[in-house]
């Protein structure tokens, strides 16, 4: 059985879920695709807005959610931020 | 009354504030590397490991100058002794400013080691801690005791965290406090002998090359 996600680990998928759809999406493919309830989804959603990690674009009743540059970095430095989470218990 | 903080050997002299700034710069790269990785993540206790690194490495430079303050008009003895009780009143500042920065330090460590979002938590670790230490007789005996009990609530939870992970990440670290955690020990009788002061140093020392490379480790991926 796989091991629980930590935090970080669902950040970084639902980045990469976005950046593999050429940097945007809809909500309703990150939600098939982070294996995430709904709440757990809009939850994590809100906080990577509140992060800058990704931006939100409303039209009429559709939402597009764009991987920002603090995004894409926080992806080209995850190993990085991975390693030292773990090694200071902090993931 | 025991009014002794601790003594160190006359030959000692030097050595351990050189030490004593090593230690400061090393746990000053933490705190700017926590930083750093805050900078990047956003995750507050990233914030906060840095904070309490900071505090840790200000109380090093503390010490290193309360060294040299106040052992140096002691320079030529076989043994020079820092006490709280008969020092000029500066040199008593120095020593609450680095109790007051080292406990802070490692109470912001512990508080971490809870992962709950609740500041009382923090102020009731830190307050219990300044208070124990400064209504004690023996104050420089009680830093060191409650220092050493906090170190080990911090090593047990390196500990749990390193059995949890299984990937062997957290193990430099985990030894790093095990070892800081054994040195603050031997700090315990440096009022009584100067040789644990010695021996904490060399002990620290180990510990905070241990948390070197792990940092090392790290910056290089």
């Amino acid at each position: 059985m796989n091991r629980k996600r930590t935090r970080l680990e669902i950040i970084r998928d639902i980045l990469v879920i976005i950046r593999e759809k050429s940097g945007k999406i809809k909500p309703t493919h990150i939600l098939y695709k982070s294996n995430l309830s709904h709440n757990m989804m809009e939850g994590y959603l809100n906080e990577l807005i509140t992060k800058d990690f990704i931006s939100e674009q409303k039209k009429e009743r559709s939402r597009t959610y764009f991987i920002t540059d603090k995004g894409n970095r926080f992806l080209e430095k995850y190993d990085m931020i991975s390693s030292f989470t773990e090694s200071f218990g902090l993931g | 009354m025991v009014s002794s903080f601790y003594s160190l050997p006359g030959w000692f002299f030097g050595y351990d504030i050189a030490l004593e700034l090593i230690f400061g710069v090393i746990t000053a790269l933490v705190a700017f590397f926590s930083w750093k990785i805050y900078g990047l993540c956003k995750e507050r206790h990233c914030r906060l490991l840095g904070f309490a690194f900071v505090s840790i490495s200000i109380s090093y430079f503390l010490l290193a100058f309360l060294n040299l303050l106040a052992a140096s008009s002691q320079v030529g003895g076989t043994l020079i002794t820092i006490s709280l009780k008969n020092v000029i009143v500066p040199s008593s500042i120095w020593i609450y400013a680095y109790i007051f920065f080292f406990l802070f330090g490692l109470s912001m460590l512990t508080y971490l080691t809870f992962k709950v979002r609740d500041q009382r938590l923090f102020v009731l670790i830190v307050s219990l801690s300044m208070v124990v230490v400064i209504f004690s007789k023996q104050a420089g005996v009680a830093f060191n005791f409650v220092a050493a009990v906090l170190l080990f609530y911090v090593l047990l939870f390196y500990v749990d965290s390193y059995k949890k992970s299984k990937r062997g990440k957290g193990v430099l670290v985990m030894l790093a406090f095990l070892l800081l955690f054994f040195a603050r020990i031997s700090f315990v009788f440096a009022y009584l002998n100067p040789l644990p002061y010695v021996a904490d140093h060399i002990i620290e020392l180990i510990a905070y090359g241990l948390l070197l490379l792990s940092l090392v480790s790290t910056a290089r991926k």
